[in-house]
């Protein structure tokens, strides 16, 4: 039976600064000095506006001064509450010496009984999310960077950063908001101060479980009378989406929370809570225009290099999770620092469920089975200390389960209409990731059934192309009909077209180069994007490739891979030596999921299994002894 | 006339129904899940097998026939004690059994849930690991903690049974990964307060039977790893997920020994970096692995063996070990069923044997690691079944170097 709580009643000292202490009932006003500052031992910012409660239901509001301390003046003795105001993410985790759950104390802030002429509050809040926003046009070069007082918090925070990038198609989103006192199961009194605004926008994980959100039932049932109209809970996804929020920051909230409890924070004690660098970027281009996706992933991994630059240039460790498409981001921003020769710039990589070929790691671009380029990643791994792949081969969306039993199950299945058993798989999930599944369907329409690298091409370089390149090229010319004139096949005139558009990228590679950019923006040359600079050669091979390409009716020379998500190494490590050594030597290795992870978003909220085998056994444990997460230590 | 047409088919759906309903009751009843942990006597006559539903099953290899003993067993107890007609096993209520194949309980003791136990041959050392890998000796007031530094790994977050096994003075575990930390600073075992984050003897670990002291740290594996000692005691040999195949003198365990990879050969250790990838390989003495017949989308003719370890077997006293892939089934018929075949203290495969794949082994789950077995005196292998409760008993034969099945039990 869940344990019912009212806002916790704390007895600060009741000394002043004389040291003699005094009943309550001999004040007439009090002072009220209380001390904000974040677990991390910085003072809250300097003019943060606090709002203060009284039993009576005045208000006192004050400002923070440089000293992390907020001045009320003239309170009634008795018990007192507050609020901050026009603040982001600053969670209250403790009053003094108690600890509280940051979630329980924006439902009801805790009530402190001051008494004497003076009294002092020591109060700590998580220190605020940081996130990189890849997907907004950049207008000056800090929009990617962290600020001073953000590099300053992961300074503190254990000298080290952990970077998350979510997949596809998954929007910025909002942030969730905390429930009200009445929306707790496990609360049942009001506080002095009902959180509103911004200290009322949740950043951190709400267990959706013990928040009841009745709604009158209006529409099934007609109510029997006027006085008892019948109510339900919400269901769960509209409880998660108002506690947790949506899109990109619903991940995060999911994510940094399940880090954190897999580094070995408790319900009990927040004050160790790490905040991970969240970064969002634009793949949410709708779910058939995976190869926009694509380009957008690689013209945010190339804005990401700032960022590592950044971090490493502070001295800040640096390791990095990735979700499916996330992968492609970050392998952008790594081969561009391999290639730049920043070799270890990142401790640990995680690719979990990576939504790229398997053969994406290998150091020999001529291995690529992409007919554009696009598949390797040649000098990725030489910016990382250590690429860990997370795969399962039951994920439901990057490959078929391994063959086991022709059982009575698998073949029904063959019978069961596909979006039927898309909306079963994804039954749970949030919306964002049921586009994903239906990309996993609409990839069956080039492919087989699931998931391969590259996923039809014809559709998407056609359109990105169609107003960048000459006309006669990605669409070829169309014959006359009857075939007569000069060029009744088009061919001189597509042959002149692809000419022209040949000359075009190769200007577009030579005035790159000569701006000195060291990573120069490409528009005819953006499925290049994951190279630094490309070479005039390079550009030169590409258009030629795509020529070809397109004269071959899109059919690829290479069969295209499975995804790195799915098999993992497996087959990758049979054909290539390279492979092979990094696996032994350890600077690649693997975690096989496919025995407990049955959902391509199934870390997201996970399962015991989940939680255990790929969290705390895959990602964590190795993770604080190799590096570092946060200040947690491994024991 | 219409009328008793119409009683004739009713009569005759009826007694359709109720021999529909009696076969299905009778093969609900009698079948067997599969096999989680599983035994073989030295002698080769027993095999001793709990299942995924709890039953307890001893196989009569000779006899062709079967009984089932307990329908609550702990899945991974099952355990022939060497050289005799005596297993262990432990019930759901965790006693553990000492009983003798005629049924006799010779002894029985309450126990924590064990996941794995070993006894040894003059029955003065019980070893058992529990949930979180931990490793004990003896039972009741005797119990003595071997092991007991952290609470990982564990058999939920590796998921799989970490597997001991006794030869000679020695006894060895096996592991996942190679946790760092030097054998002088790592106490095996620690108070609660004083825990690991992760167990300083997570790898593969030799241990003194007499001292129950390490002995050596045998580093070098990664991810799922099983490791085995010959029954002189002579040999550790271990392999894991990440197709690393080691092996180390008991006499010299600080000289580590690469099993050879069935494609690139012996992995070259020390060699400095920035070599071209092959020349970190010896592949002088390879002899070519079996195919599949057909190359498959990329050209490649896919290897039918993979040195991805599920567990190793001696199958010719202390002379020849299996190293026994894990694979999934594939209706392409590019599963990987055959298991290399080692001499001691040799790197190189010196044949590869089929375990076929009609009944599928055991072989595709890492949690059913116990489910494979071997008679090393008596040159047998015994193996359950991936997809049902069976057991499969393959026959070596040392001369010709083949592999045969003796019997499939079901």
């Amino acid at each position: 039976m869940t344990e019912t709580l009212s806002p916790p009643p704390l007895q600060p000292s009741r000394a002043g600064e004389s040291g003699i202490t005094a009943p309550s009932h001999c004040s007439v006003a009090v002072t009220v000095l209380i001390v904000h500052s974040d677990t991390l031992g910085r003072f809250l910012p300097e003019g943060t506006s606090v709002k203060l409660c009284d039993s009576e239901g005045n208000i006192f509001s004050a400002r923070i001064d440089a000293e992390g301390i907020s001045r009320h003046e003239g309170v009634t003795p008795g018990k007192v509450a507050w609020q901050l105001e026009n603040t982001h993410g600053l969670h209250l985790v403790a009053v003094d010496d108690k600890l509280l759950d940051p979630r329980q104390a924006a439902a009801a802030p805790p009530e402190v009984e001051v008494a004497i002429e003076e009294t002092t509050i020591q109060a700590a809040y998580l220190p605020p999310p940081i996130s990189i926003n890849l997907r907004d046009e950049k207008t000056t070069p800090e929009d990617d960077l962290l600020s001073e007082d953000q590099l300053e918090q992961l300074q503190l925070a254990g000298n080290n950063a952990t970077l998350f990038l979510h997949g596809y198609n998954v929007p910025l989103g909002e942030y969730g908001t905390f429930a009200s006192w009445e929306q707790h199961s496990d609360i049942d009194t009001p506080s002095l101060v009902t959180n509103a605004h911004t200290a009322s926008r949740a950043t951190i994980l709400q267990d959706i479980e013990k928040v009841e959100m009745p709604v009158s039932i209006t529409g099934r049932y007609t109510a029997s009378n006027a006085y008892h109209t019948p109510t339900e809970n919400r269901p769960d996804n509209v409880r998660e989406a108002h506690c947790n929020g949506s899109g990109a920051r619903n991940w995060f909230v999911h994510m940094e929370y399940q880090l954190n409890r897999a580094a070995g924070m408790t319900e009990e004690d927040w004050q160790p809570y790490t905040r991970m660098v969240s970064i969002a970027w634009f793949g949410d281009t709708g779910s058939v225009d995976f190869f926009q996706a694509e380009l957008n992933a690689m013209a945010a991994g190339r804005r990401l290099v700032a960022l590592l630059e950044q971090l490493n240039e502070a001295g800040i460790a640096i390791n990095i999770i990735s979700h499916s498409l996330g992968a492609r981001v970050v392998l952008t921003a790594l081969n561009i620092l391999g290639e730049q020769e920043r070799h270890q710039w990142v401790d640990n990589l995680y690719l979990w469920q990576p939504a790229v070929a398997d053969n994406a790691l290998v150091n020999d671009a001529s291995q690529d089975s992409h007919p554009l380029g696009m598949g390797v990643f040649p000098d990725a791994h030489k910016a990382a200390r250590k690429i860990v792949v997370l795969q399962s081969q039951q994920d439901g969306i990057l490959g078929p389960p391994p063959s086991e039993a022709e059982s009575f199950w698998a073949r029904m299945v063959q019978y069961i209409p596909s979006i039927w058993l898309s909306s079963t798989i994804n039954a749970i999930n949030s919306a964002d990731d049921k586009m994903d599944a239906g990309l996993g369907r609409i990839g069956g329409a080039y492919t087989k059934k699931w998931w391969v690298i590259p996923i039809g091409l014809a559709g998407p370089v056609t359109n990105y192309y169609i107003d960048k390149a000459p006309a006669n090229t990605v669409r070829p010319p169309t014959p006359r009909q009857p075939p007569v004139g000069p060029d009744p096949y088009g061919r001189e005139r597509a042959a002149q077209a692809w000419a022209e558009f040949r000359e075009q990228a190769i200007q577009e590679a030579r005035e790159a180069i000569a701006s000195t950019d060291p990573l120069p923006t490409y528009h005819l040359l953006a499925p290049l994007a994951h190279h630094a600079v490309v070479s005039e050669d390079r550009a030169a091979h590409y258009i030629d490739s795509l020529q070809r390409l397109v004269r071959r009716n899109w059919r690829a020379d290479k069969s295209p891979r499975a995804a790195l998500g799915s098999i993992g190494f497996n087959a990758v490590s049979v054909e290539s030596l390279f492979i092979e050594n990094l696996l032994r030597n350890k600077f690649f290795d693997f975690v096989d999921q496919t025995p407990w992870l049955f959902d391509h978003s199934g870390m997201k909220i996970p399962s015991d299994e989940v939680f255990e085998k790929s969290y705390e056994e895959g990602i964590l444990r190795p993770l604080l002894r190799e590096s570092g997460f946060g200040n947690y230590e491994p024991i | 006339m219409l009328a008793s047409l119409k009683n004739r088919r009713r009569e005759l759906a009826i007694i359709a129904l109720v021999i529909g309903v009696g076969v299905w009751l009778w093969s609900t009843l009698h079948r067997l899940e599969p096999v989680t942990s599983l035994s073989i006597s030295s002698d080769g006559r027993y095999v001793l097998s709990a299942h995924k539903d709890g039953a307890l099953v001893l196989w009569d290899v000779e006899g062709q026939q079967r009984e089932q003993l307990s329908n609550d067993a702990n899945l991974y107890s099952a355990y022939f004690i060497p050289e005799s007609d005596t297993f262990l096993w432990q019930d759901q209520n965790d006693v553990v059994y000492v009983q003798r194949v005629d049924g006799d309980v010779v002894e029985e003791f309450e126990h924590f849930p064990t996941y794995g136990h070993v006894m040894s041959a003059d029955w003065q050392h019980y070893l058992s690991s529990n949930r979180t890998w931990n490793i004990y000796h003896g039972y009741g007031d005797a119990l003595r903690p071997v092991l007991l530094d952290s609470q990982s790994p564990s058999f939920t977050g590796t998921g799989q049974v970490l597997n001991l096994s006794i030869g000679g003075r020695y006894f060895v575990s096996g592991g996942s990964g190679s946790p760092g930390g030097e054998q002088e600073d790592s106490p095996p075992v620690r108070e609660e307060d004083d825990f690991r984050f992760s167990s300083s003897y997570g790898g593969v670990t030799l241990w003194d039977i007499d001292t129950l002291a390490p002995v050596a740290k045998l580093p070098g594996n990664s991810s799922k790893t099983y490791a085995t000692i010959s029954p002189d005691g002579q040999w550790v040999v271990s392999g894991d997920e990440n197709t690393i195949g080691l092996y180390w003198s008991t006499s010299s365990p600080q000289d580590r020994h690469h099993l050879a990879d069935y494609l690139s050969g012996v992995y070259l250790d020390n060699l400095p970096e920035g070599l071209e990838d092959d020349e970190y390989w010896d592949d002088s003495e390879l002899i070519n692995g079996p195919r599949k017949n057909n190359p498959d989308e990329y050209g490649i003719y896919r290897p039918l063996a993979t040195p991805k370890t599920l567990a190793l077997v001696f199958i010719n006293s202390s002379k020849e070990f299996l190293l026994i892939g894990h694979s999934h089934y594939r209706k392409d018929g590019s599963s990987q069923t055959y298991a290399a075949l080692f001499e001691a203290g040799n790197p190189w495969p010196q044949a590869y044997l089929d375990l076929g794949t009609d009944p599928f082994p055991s072989i595709n789950d890492y949690s059913r690691n116990l489910s494979i077995d071997s008679a090393p005196e008596a040159n047998l292998l015994a193996t359950g079944h991936a997809f049902d409760g069976g057991i499969t008993v393959y026959r070596y034969d040392p001369e010709e170097r083949t592999l045969t099945r003796e019997w499939v039990g079901r």
